[in-house]
């Protein structure tokens, strides 16, 4: 009789123990999951934000916008094709003292800002 | 205590033991049907959820009747970019702005709050919204997150926003008849977003093959031509002459492809692909070609050009009549339409026919947007429509389907098929022969005389070499041709060596103005444009301007057959 309820009052506290441990174990499934929920809004949201940003980079790198800017407060305007040399050699020499190569970089020279490749 | 029930067991006997047992056959038969019920239903879920299930699917799909095309949308449409990975078109969620006028406390307080976030608020109308007797009302649609953060400050509490997905085009009008635009439902309606719309419907991106800068630079150009000679519609496009990929498509007037539906149809149409015009005598290089290919002559042989051709009612003249015999390259070189249409004769309306056929210029154009019109041919094809088509009088096409076959004359003889799109599928017929080496290189040495020597020498671009075609055409309003209303177009190739680009500009209904001594012809409007576009490309595209060496150029190799009269005078030059 005493073995029995040795035997039953174990299995209660077992039933009891791992009973809480289950509820322990889904509340912090609940409180992840919530977690997650809200990085994956923040995530949607820094993606809508990115999405308009790349809108808007599209907008202020409209060349129509940006050629009235170069010819308006900056006085550029389209280069001409005998200002494009394929090589530096054959720029003169300013006698500045400036070496012709250290343009090089800005050759040939493109009427916007833009440059290839890209956002 | 139940360690004795073993042994001895309960023994029930007469009436209450057939009881008993009866009972125990009943549970028993009940626990069968039981299992047997489970086991069917076990049975036939397997046999609907696995076996059936591929099965049922074949049949759904195989029977056309019941299957329902629906297209395959995801959450947001596919954006589209340039070539370089610009973007041109995206998708953006957008708020828009509600009132609950039962909650509007101060109506007077509250507008004024409003009208300072949103100049452009039409009052009246939001007056009527908040004071309605309802509890739902749009104030604004499609705001900008700096608006509604600024409306988020005010902090009334009757205003809310609503979300949803709006088409949003960053160049504005910039790319509008080759991009399109879509419906408020995100059905593409034009260009791209119509001729693309299954891929951007299913959230995938397209690039196309048009560049932002060229596009720009060419759009530049045409609405200066048409600024400066007070024209009324223009157009400009650059063509890859060896792949057909278009990188810049230009149809003036345009609009902005964010407004669009309060665009007006003038403004959409689109005179790139869609319209039809005649081009005049940019179609000499075609009959020409026919001529050389077909015929086999030299660039000696000759044509009288003495006196103007009557053909049945209709007398073919020259605009500056050179009034002799005529070779193959003078023909050319001062667009003498006498010499175009007795070479048209000499190849005959048969070979003539099959010849424009294969430079695409009988059938529709084969292009990856819908907005494609149908060339004008002569109906019916009479003996004399042979002579007037091969100068450009009485066949019209699109300013695209004219530049494409203007490619395949220059890059070798071969077909070019145009694009606007990079991921347009490749056409078999791309490495189709139309013509021969031979013809194509004699057709770029005349095509540069034209620019060194002849009615386009306004093209002429320092240090690259560009040879071209120009076409003045009267337009043809109500079966009558105008003098005064012209179509001056030219189309140019460079490097005229191995042409890359082909590069076109049509001006419609030019006006001559002082600078161009009141000539409003294709050497004056057209020629100049596509020059100061050239010169753009260089510098944009970083090609080589220094290149260049007159000594070799290709249209020496002509020159010895051009006999100059000698000047009687100085005499303007009206570059037709």
């Amino acid at each position: 009789m005493r073995k029995a309820c040795l035997k039953y009052g174990v299995v209660a506290v077992m039933l009891v123990s791992s009973a809480a441990g289950l509820i322990g174990v889904s509340q912090k499934v609940q409180r992840i999951e919530g977690e997650i929920a809200a990085y994956d809004r923040q995530v949607e949201r820094e993606q809508e934000r990115i999405r308009v940003l790349k809108a808007e980079w599209a907008f202020l790198n409209d060349p129509a916008r940006l050629d009235a800017l170069a010819s308006g407060a900056l006085g550029l305007g389209a280069t001409d094709s005998e200002n494009v040399v394929s090589d530096t050699g054959d720029i003169p020499d300013d006698g500045s003292g400036s070496d012709a190569a250290a343009i090089e970089g800005a050759i040939p020279v493109s009427y916007s800002a833009q440059s290839k490749g890209g956002l | 205590m139940w360690q004795h029930a073993r042994y001895r067991s309960i023994v029930i006997d007469g009436d209450r033991r057939s009881a008993v047992s009866m009972a125990q056959s009943r549970l028993s038969f009940l626990g069968v049907c039981f299992m047997a019920a489970y086991i069917i239903m076990a049975v036939r879920l397997l046999d609907l959820g696995i076996v059936q299930a591929q099965f049922l699917n074949v049949t759904q799909n195989d029977n056309g009747a019941e299957t329902v095309i629906v297209r395959d949308i995801a959450d947001r449409r596919g954006d589209v970019y340039d070539r370089n990975g610009f973007l041109v078109a995206t998708t953006l969620k957008t708020p828009s702005l509600f009132v609950d006028p039962s909650l509007v406390l101060d109506e007077a307080s509250l507008l004024k709050s409003l009208v300072a976030v949103l100049p452009d608020l039409d009052l009246e109308n939001a007056v009527d919204v908040v004071t309605a007797d309802n509890r739902f009302g749009w104030l604004a649609y499609n705001i900008t997150p700096e608006q509604q953060q600024r409306i988020l400050e005010i902090g009334d509490p009757s205003l809310g926003f609503k979300y949803n997905y709006t088409r949003v085009y960053p160049q504005g009008p910039l790319f509008s008849h080759m991009l399109g635009y879509t419906d408020r439902d995100g059905l593409g309606l034009a260009g791209v977003e119509r001729s693309y719309d299954d891929v951007l419907a299913r959230g995938d991106d397209v690039v196309l093959a048009l560049d932002l800068r060229l596009q720009h630079a060419v759009k530049r150009e045409v609405a200066r031509a048409m600024s400066d000679f007070d024209a009324k519609a223009g157009v400009g496009l650059v063509l890859d002459a060896k792949s057909g990929e278009l990188l810049a498509g230009v149809s003036l007037p345009d609009f902005d492809l964010n407004e669009a539906s309060t665009a007006k149809d003038w403004q959409k149409f689109n005179r790139i692909s869609l319209g039809v015009y005649e081009l005049g005598s940019m179609f000499k290089a075609f009959s020409t070609a026919a001529l050389l290919e077909l015929e086999k002559v030299g660039m000696d042989y000759t044509f009288d050009a003495r006196k103007p051709l009557k053909v049945g009612w209709f007398t073919i003249r020259d605009y500056h009549a050179q009034k002799r015999i005529l070779t193959v390259a003078e023909v050319f070189m001062h667009s003498s339409n006498i010499g175009s249409a007795l070479m048209g004769q000499m190849v005959g309306g048969e070979a003539l026919r099959a010849f424009y056929r294969d430079l695409g210029l009988m059938d529709k154009l084969r292009f990856d947007i819908r907005e494609v019109g149908a060339p004008i041919l002569p109906n019916p094809w009479r003996e004399d429509s042979t002579m007037t088509v091969s100068f450009g009088h009485g066949m019209a096409t699109s300013p695209l389907q004219m530049s494409a076959a203007m490619a395949m004359i220059v890059n070798g003889g071969f077909y070019v098929q145009p694009k606007v799109a990079k991921s347009a599928i490749d056409d078999k017929k791309a490495a189709l022969r139309v013509l021969s080496e031979e013809t194509s290189e004699k057709m770029r040495q005349l095509l540069r005389l034209v620019v060194v020597k002849g009615t386009g020498r306004k093209a002429d671009v320092k240090g690259v070499a560009i040879g071209g075609k120009t076409g003045t055409a009267e337009k043809s309003i109500g079966g009558r041709y105008h003098r005064d209303k012209l179509i001056s177009s030219f189309v140019g190739a460079f490097p005229i060596d191995d042409p890359k680009y082909i590069v076109m500009v049509m001006v419609d209904e030019p006006k001559g103005n002082k600078s161009s001594y009141g000539y409003a012809t294709a050497g004056w409007v057209a020629a100049p444009a596509v020059k100061r576009i050239v010169q753009s490309m260089v510098s944009i595209l970083g090609l080589p301007a220094d290149q260049y060496d007159p000594d070799q150029d290709i249209a020496l190799d002509v020159l010895p057959y051009i006999h100059e009269k000698p000047k009687k005078g100085k005499r303007l030059a009206s570059y037709d």
